[in-house]
């Protein structure tokens, strides 16, 4: 029973730093419209930052939380800058140009961090104690509970912010109806930057929370993106609780399947999250909290 | 088709067959598979034992990753870079002949990938017309460009590759210049054996040949004693967390942990084993330097054994006291591009060229043949970054360079190594045998 | 531009490649054969994104199907090249159909994730069955694919001949395709998937179809790739190499013809180039990057299509050298930045 409860802890924590890089994502699709390839890169390069800022050896020195901090305020004006110089000139293209932009930005984005900072591995504080909370013969450590209780507090303010507030309505409206929009009065060139500021700036938090667990180094991010993406559709692109709760079920999945399932074992968890990814978009693409969205012609 | 390709078909036609008559030495006509004359190593080669060489220089090749996701391993050049400014600056390497040669280094960038060293490799022996390699990087890429080197009879010396297929004798030409994974896990095997005679095993092993002849050598060496692996969870290389798997070993609550798992993920995995509460003695490869040791959370670097052939140089005192890293270091500032590399993981680089320095010193002809043989009957005594009691030793039969490791135990606390007990070399033990 | 000027580049482009062994050395033959197996990848890519609008991150993967059926075929099973070869492709085109049928459901970027986890899970598949297939250390091909002994020429210029020859008869048969009534409704579907569908095509199969076909030349790439290096290993078949496959598209030019050679040029050598100025090589990728966006931006129809748009504003402005030279109207950028003097 014990190690059937650890092993459900393992999954939703595990989950939770999917459901982080689900959460950027997500919010960069409401925010433009786009699925963002360099999402990964961008948060990589911001943890970079923090990792900058904070480290004793390398370093500033600065508190954790100031690290944090100033990579998550670096993060929005990454953002934003490169939607106002990369992107914005391709704000009417197709989706395959848009696509092949990001994908150069990936590129970019990767090598410019080894060349700047590092490729080497490099490790990251938690801002949580350190040390486990231990209750019968499960343990859950304190970062596990301060990423959960961040992400949560996030997942709500975005959902806060897209449905009530008057900056996410406009966003929105920007991204899904530029034309009415801007008959509105609605500077949508603007909208667009503040969308990808912000998601830049949750990538550098989801980038610090994830960097404790899987360290900093320029391809921190290349595999939690796929598992990312797994929890993003599951959770239905548009929805930010949707992500998390698509995270956390990705990753439950896995250490079930990995503890009780020995044919598939450990081995090809990767596929495991593709296979999630091919189901849910074949059975139900909205995804699971996601709205049908109506195309027309 | 209209007259005009016609008259172009017939222009090219033309033009083509006058180059023919006029090149020699084109791909049609490639004659690098005719064999030559002579007995042992030479039988088969093509007449080419002095290519590279001119009375003033002589010319290396290597191929290794610059750029792309691998690109952190790839300091060692550095380190070779640092070690042949040096020996140039004394006139260069002396050969048998007895004139000095002043050494150039042609290197190239494959990103990691297979084909793309082997075509590196072909380009390095073909068209730059280099002696020989030296610390040719990556398993992979070593196997692939394999054919290249056997076929022209090219020297490829102390290859950056712990794979024990190296010693392969079908392949004469090329030698490894790191301690053969299997040989490690033996040797790893050998302690716990004697150490802890009735320990139960929990392993942790990532899932390719690199994990399987670590696990292949540390079962030789525990077969029969009363030490018993209990379980055994794999990882595939690049996934983003391990945390599952040391969920399932933590349950076995084993004596002993082994970890065959190398930089970011050994990391991980000795992190979560400390989470977890289990609180075994954990065996670590040493593909997980002390300096990414010294990243580990509080606490779960305790209680941690690793092997490595050299003194840690990660501590100070150690580097002060060693008149080789001294000497290694003062080059390696000036190297250009330097400043951002690791000089612990680029000293490998200045070795290799020292190693080098010191075969092509005892051949007995200034040719490939002469310093292959070299290579192969190396009993080498001089500056080194090994341990004393650590051979450097080669032989016609057993091309294994390093067959000893000095264990340590993990100082947690001021992030260095302690040597524990004497070095264990098995110098001559070790025969070559596939991984399966 | 001139259809019989076309026609006669492209023979004369064929026939000095053709003679190439005859006057360059071993090495360059083999760059050349990365270069025709690359382009042939391209043009895979290119059917199924230039032609029929549907995108992909995975083409690496059905490389390395092919490429590793014709390995453990060869290496282990004493299969011969030639029978690997339809063998190889009939494998990555069934996949492909596979891959296809959620392809209908799935568009534009969903599509992209789909394939994305096809390319990421790949590599891993010879790392699970390390047995066979060597894991990471990969696999070795001891078989070349030799030369007729009546021939009396080396082994490397039939590989090449060979690789040439199944290239130019894939481009011809890609030529043809287009200008068919299959291949003229392939394209409807990419511009009026809605109108293609009231004209009578039947989308659905049209569209598992090419990603079949597409899937089975991107296999025979794969063949080609094992041909030519006779080593397979996971680290030539990742994501990365289905990025550089798109990034050798939108270089050369999308659903055109010359634009996968030129994209497979540029893949080869932009690299060499790169190491040879100095630049510290670990800023490769960013310089690809860099020109992807670059290319995107100035020349959405790739250089196949700038070129064409050059030539096209040279003849329009031979013929009346006193009105403004016309480009195509798909294009406005060129004639709006570069107007005539």
């Amino acid at each position: 029973m014990a190690l059937f409860l650890q092993r459900l802890i393992d999954g939703i924590g595990n989950g939770m730093l999917y459901g982080a890089v689900a959460l950027a994502l997500v919010l960069i699709y409401r925010a433009t419209g786009m699925v963002n390839f360099a999402q990964g890169e961008m948060a990589m390069f911001c943890t970079f930052i923090t990792w900058k800022l904070a480290d004793h050896e390398f370093g500033l020195g600065l508190p954790i939380v100031a690290g944090i901090a100033g990579g998550v305020i670096f993060g929005f004006l990454f953002g934003a800058a490169l939607e106002r110089v990369v992107i914005r000139p391709f704000e009417s293209a197709d989706h395959l140009r848009q696509m092949i932009v990001t994908l150069g930005l990936f590129l970019a984005i990767n090598a410019l961090a080894a060349w700047i900072f590092t490729a080497d591995t490099q490790r990251l504080a938690s801002p949580f104690p350190s040390g486990a909370l231990r209750l019968g013969g499960v343990s859950v450590s304190y970062h596990q509970l301060g990423v959960i209780a961040v992400l949560l507090v996030m997942a709500l303010a975005l959902r806060e912010l897209f449905g009530r507030t008057r900056l996410g309505l406009a966003i929105r409206g920007a991204s899904m109806n530029p034309e009415s929009s801007r008959l509105l009065g609605v500077d949508v060139s603007r909208m667009l930057m503040i969308g990808w500021g912000l998601s830049a700036a949750i990538g550098a938090l989801a980038g610090a929370l994830v960097a404790p667990a899987v360290f900093v180094s320029p391809g921190m991010m290349q595999t939690l993106l796929l598992y990312g993406f797994a929890a993003a559709v599951l959770g239905g692109f548009d929805s930010a609780p949707g992500a998390l709760v698509g995270g956390v079920m990705v990753g439950v999945v896995q250490a079930m399947v990995s503890g009780y399932v020995p044919a598939v074992g450990t081995q090809l968890q990767l596929a495991t999250a593709f296979a999630l990814i091919l189901m849910v978009l074949l059975v139900r693409p909205q995804g699971l909290f996601g709205r049908v969205s109506v195309e027309r012609v | 088709m209209t007259p005009r390709p016609k008259l172009m078909l017939a222009a090219a036609l033309g033009a083509a067959g006058l180059l023919t008559t006029a090149c020699g030495g084109s791909a049609v006509s490639d004659s690098s598979n005719a064999s030559g004359q002579g007995s042992g190593l030479a039988r088969g080669c093509p007449d080419n034992g002095t290519t590279g060489l001119t009375d003033t220089t002589i010319k290396l090749g290597l191929s290794q990753p610059l750029s792309g996701p691998y690109v952190s391993v790839g300091g060692q050049l550095y380190g070779m870079q640092a070690y042949f400014a040096y020996v140039n600056s004394q006139g260069g390497i002396q050969g048998p002949d007895g004139r000095k040669r002043k050494v150039e280094l042609v290197y190239k960038d494959d990103a990691y990938t297979a084909t793309k060293a082997k075509a590196n490799v072909d380009q390095l022996v073909n068209r730059d017309k280099v002696f020989a390699l030296l610390g040719q990087f990556g398993t992979a890429g070593n196997l692939a460009a394999r054919p290249i080197i056997a076929q022209q009879c090219v020297p490829s010396l102390f290859a950056t590759t712990g794979a024990p297929e190296l010693a392969n004798p079908k392949y004469p030409w090329a030698i490894a210049g790191s301690i053969s994974y299997a040989t490690e896990g033996r040797i790893l095997g050998q302690y716990v054996r004697d150490k802890h005679p009735n320990a139960t095993v929990a392993v942790l092993e990532q899932d390719d040949d690199l994990g399987r002849a670590y696990l292949q050598g540390f079962e030789q060496a525990i077969a029969g004693s009363g030490v018993k692996v209990v379980a055994t969870q794999t990882f595939e290389a690049g996934e983003p967390d391990v945390k599952n798997q040391i969920t399932t070993l933590a349950a076995t609550k084993a004596d002993l942990y082994f970890n065959v798992a190398s930089g970011l993920t050994g990391l991980q995995a000795l992190n979560h084993v400390h989470a977890s509460g289990w609180r075994p003695e954990v065996i670590q490869v040493a593909q997980l330097p002390v300096t990414l040791l010294r990243r580990l959370q509080p606490g779960a670097g305790d209680r941690l054994i690793t092997g490595g052939t050299g003194p840690d140089f990660a501590n100070p005192e150690v580097a002060a006291g060693n008149e080789e890293f001294q000497l290694y270091m003062q080059w390696f500032r000036k190297t250009p591009g330097a400043d951002k590399i690791d000089p612990l993981s680029a000293s490998q680089g200045w070795f290799q060229g020292r190693l080098l320095d010191w075969t092509v010193r005892h051949a007995t002809t200034m040719d490939r043949v002469g310093v292959m043989e070299s290579a192969r009957s190396i009993d080498y005594t001089g500056p080194s970054f090994t341990l004393p009691g650590i051979k450097i030793h080669t032989t016609p039969d057993d091309p294994h360079l390093f067959e000893g490791m000095q264990l340590n135990r993990f100082d947690a606390a001021k992030g260095r190594l302690v040597p524990l007990g004497e070095v264990i070399d098995i110098d001559g033990q070790v025969k070559y045998e596939p991984v399966s | 531009m001139n259809k019989n000027v076309t026609r006669a580049l492209w023979a004369g482009l064929l026939c000095l490649l053709a003679l190439a062994p005859f006057v360059v050395g071993t090495v360059e033959i083999s760059a050349f054969q990365k270069v025709v197996y690359l382009s042939v990848a391209v043009m895979s890519l290119n059917v199924l994104t230039g032609f029929n609008g549907q995108a992909s991150i995975g083409h690496s993967a059905f490389m390395g199907i092919a490429a590793y059926f014709t390995a453990l075929a060869v290496q282990s099973h004493g299969w011969s090249y030639w029978a690997a070869l339809p063998a190889s492709i009939l494998v990555a085109a069934l996949v492909g159909a596979l891959a296809g049928v959620p392809a209908l459901r799935i568009r534009g970027m969903n599509l992209a994730l789909v394939t994305l986890g096809l390319g990421m899970v790949f590599p891993q598949l010879p790392i699970r069955f390390t047995e066979e297939t060597g894991g990471t250390q990969g696999m070795p091909v001891d078989e070349p694919l030799a030369a007729p002994a009546f021939l009396n020429v080396s082994d490397v210029a039939w590989r090449y001949w060979v690789l040439l020859a199944l290239a130019a008869l894939v481009f011809w048969l890609v030529r043809n395709f287009r200008a068919s009534r299959v291949g003229r409704a392939v394209i409807a579907i990419r511009d009026q998937p809605i109108a293609a569908h009231t004209a009578g095509v039947n989308v659905a199969a049209t569209k598992i179809a090419v990603f079949a076909v597409s899937a089975g030349m991107a296999g025979l790439a794969g063949w080609m790739f094992t041909v030519a290096n006779q080593f397979v290993s996971p680290s030539d078949f990742t994501v990365l190499v289905s990025i550089n496959l798109l990034l050798g598209m939108a270089i050369g030019g999308s659903g055109t013809l010359a634009g996968p050679v030129i994209g497979a040029v540029f893949l080869h050598y932009i690299p060499e180039a790169v190491n040879g100025t100095g630049i510290d090589p670990v800023l490769t990728p960013a310089l690809y990057g860099l020109i992807l966006i670059l290319v995107v931006y100035f020349l959405p129809g790739g250089a196949a299509g700038g070129l064409a748009q050059l030539s096209a504003r040279f003849a329009a402005s031979r013929r009346s050298p006193d009105e403004p030279g016309q480009a195509p109207p798909s294009t406005p950028r060129l004639t709006s930045s570069t107007s005539h003097p």
